[in-house]
């Protein structure tokens, strides 16, 4: 399968503080990915770089075989940890917004998931809960016929039952043959869905592994977070 | 891309303006209605709320340019509009231009209610032919025909530079305070920044002014531009005004740059957080 993403010498810093270093980095076509690591690591920096957010860095970064810019940004489905839709917008306003912006957004399947789910698509995102405002942002992206999705802490601040909800419909909506990128630290509820993972350390990469290799060896996910991570409480 | 870009700008803006352009519609309605049915206390009463309008239009007009850019670049918003599928230069030049449409809106806002006062104030003063005199003695003091309309375009176009210098200000003042560099303060480096743009284009000015002070005159005969100072022009003509050229240049240059800069450093240098 060829690479959607290609990172080569990948480096970030901020001022003195170097959050990634000499990141590199191949992810084919149809992975699904899980980029784990403590709080702090640089797994948002990294999310953030590859949605076109983040600018300032050094090294070579492509998506598709493009740099980032208007050509990846049209097949890049980037979903961050918390609602970043403007307060004033209904379901119905950022559905139309998507639509406009998008030629990959499926406007229906979005208006279906709203009602599946249980929002009002006329309420502005102002009166509406946190988690109804962030299950509006999973629909729009999940909406989206994306070659990338980035996901951000997609489960972070829910309860288990909650998580796995929102894990079923993120494997039941995104576009297939598609890639997924999922930032976690929860990774007992994500572990199952991965093909592969990879694991930051003080902005290094430090495990970069197909799944079935490390069961292989007897191994989850988790035993092997614990192992690079013994220190995180 | 570009005609949505402009259109969901337009939408976003439209609620900041929406209840002050409200207000400002009221008052010219009312002021309207008391000329027609000649309520002389309405005018009394009324003068001291529109004075208020017509300086809130402006100010939230002026106030929302700079918030509005903020809040869709560089807080949690910046994560929808920086992902956009579209161009850095096409994202800064449609918030360009809808800042100057709702500025252009504001000052009209501003200055309809007031249009309403004079014709009272005429009425009051049972004064056509007050109105005749006034008018006649103010043409004497100014040029008429072609020169008339030159004037007009003068003032069209500097108030057009200064709308855009004031945008263009801003927006590099920003975007440079929440670059890596000033991002620890945000709001004190926008201003200090902003400041210094002000000192910056008038020590220009005032340098090109002293090597060639480009004005522009308005005589009672004639309007035009001159490179001679007003003791010169004034042994020749009577002068109504005169207008230095040399800082709408400066600012119109320092306006398009800045933009083109901010535009280069949300291209190239942009860390959202």
């Amino acid at each position: 399968m060829p690479d959607i993403i290609t990172l080569a010498s990948l480096k970030k810093s901020y001022g003195s503080n170097t959050v990634l270093e000499d990141i590199n980095l191949r992810i084919p076509e149809g992975a699904i990915v899980g980029l784990l690591g403590p709080n702090g690591c640089g797994k948002t920096t990294l999310l953030k770089i590859l949605a076109g957010l983040i600018k300032d860095y050094s090294g070579t970064v492509k998506i598709n075989n493009n740099e980032i810019g208007v050509e990846t940004k049209e097949i890049v489905a980037f979903l961050p940890d918390a609602s970043y839709l403007p307060q004033w917008m209904t379901p119905l306003d950022a559905i139309g917004y998507f639509s406009d912006f998008y030629k990959d957004f499926d406007k229906e399947k979005a208006l279906k998931m709203v009602t599946d789910f249980s929002l009002n698509p006329k309420q502005k995102l102002k009166t509406m809960s946190k988690g109804q405002q962030e299950k509006l942002c999973l629909i729009l992206i999940l909406s989206r016929n994306a070659r990338l999705y980035l996901l951000d802490e997609p489960l972070g601040g829910l309860d288990p039952s909650s998580r796995a909800a929102i894990l079923d419909m993120i494997m039941k909506n995104y576009a297939k043959d598609s890639t997924v990128l999922i930032s976690t630290h929860l990774i007992n509820d994500v572990e199952k869905i991965f093909n592969r993972v990879l694991m930051i350390s003080h902005g290094k990469l430090v495990v970069d592994s197909h799944v079935n290799e490390l069961r292989s060896h007897g191994k989850s996910v988790q035993d092997v977070f614990l192992e690079v991570f013994p220190y995180v409480w | 891309m570009f005609g949505k870009l402009l259109k969901h700008e337009l939408r976003h803006t439209a609620r900041y303006h929406s209840a002050i352009l409200t207000a400002s519609l009221i008052a010219t309605v009312i002021m309207g209605l008391s000329l027609i049915f000649k309520a002389d206390t309405i005018l009394s009463m009324a003068m001291f709320p529109l004075i208020v309008v017509a300086f809130a239009v402006i100010i939230v007009s002026l106030v929302s340019v700079i918030k509005n850019f903020y809040e869709t670049i560089y807080s949690r918003q910046g994560y929808l509009t920086l992902t956009l599928p579209v161009k850095c230069n096409q994202l800064l030049i449609s918030k360009v231009l809808i800042s100057f449409f709702w500025i252009i809106i504001s000052y009209i806002a501003a200055f309809l209610p007031f249009s309403f006062i004079l014709l009272h104030i005429k009425r009051q003063l049972d004064a056509d032919n007050m109105t005749d005199e006034l008018v006649q003695t103010f043409k004497e003091f100014l040029p008429s025909g072609g020169s008339m309309a030159g004037i007009v375009i003068f003032f069209v176009i500097t108030s057009l530079i200064s709308i855009l210098s004031y945008v263009g200000y801003v927006y590099f003042s920003v975007t440079l305070a929440n670059t890596r560099l000033l991002s620890k303060h945000p709001k004190l480096f926008g201003v200090l920044v902003f400041m210094a743009i002000h000192f910056i284009v008038g020590a220009v000015t005032d340098l090109t002014a002293e090597l060639a002070p480009l004005s522009f005159v308005i005589t009672t005969d004639s309007a035009f531009f001159s490179f001679r100072d007003a003791l010169e022009l004034g042994r020749e003509y009577v002068v109504v005004n005169l207008y230095s050229v040399n800082s709408y240049i400066v600012e119109a240059l320092a306006s398009v740059g800045l933009l083109f800069t901010t535009g280069y450093i949300m291209e190239h240098k942009i860390n959202i957080k």
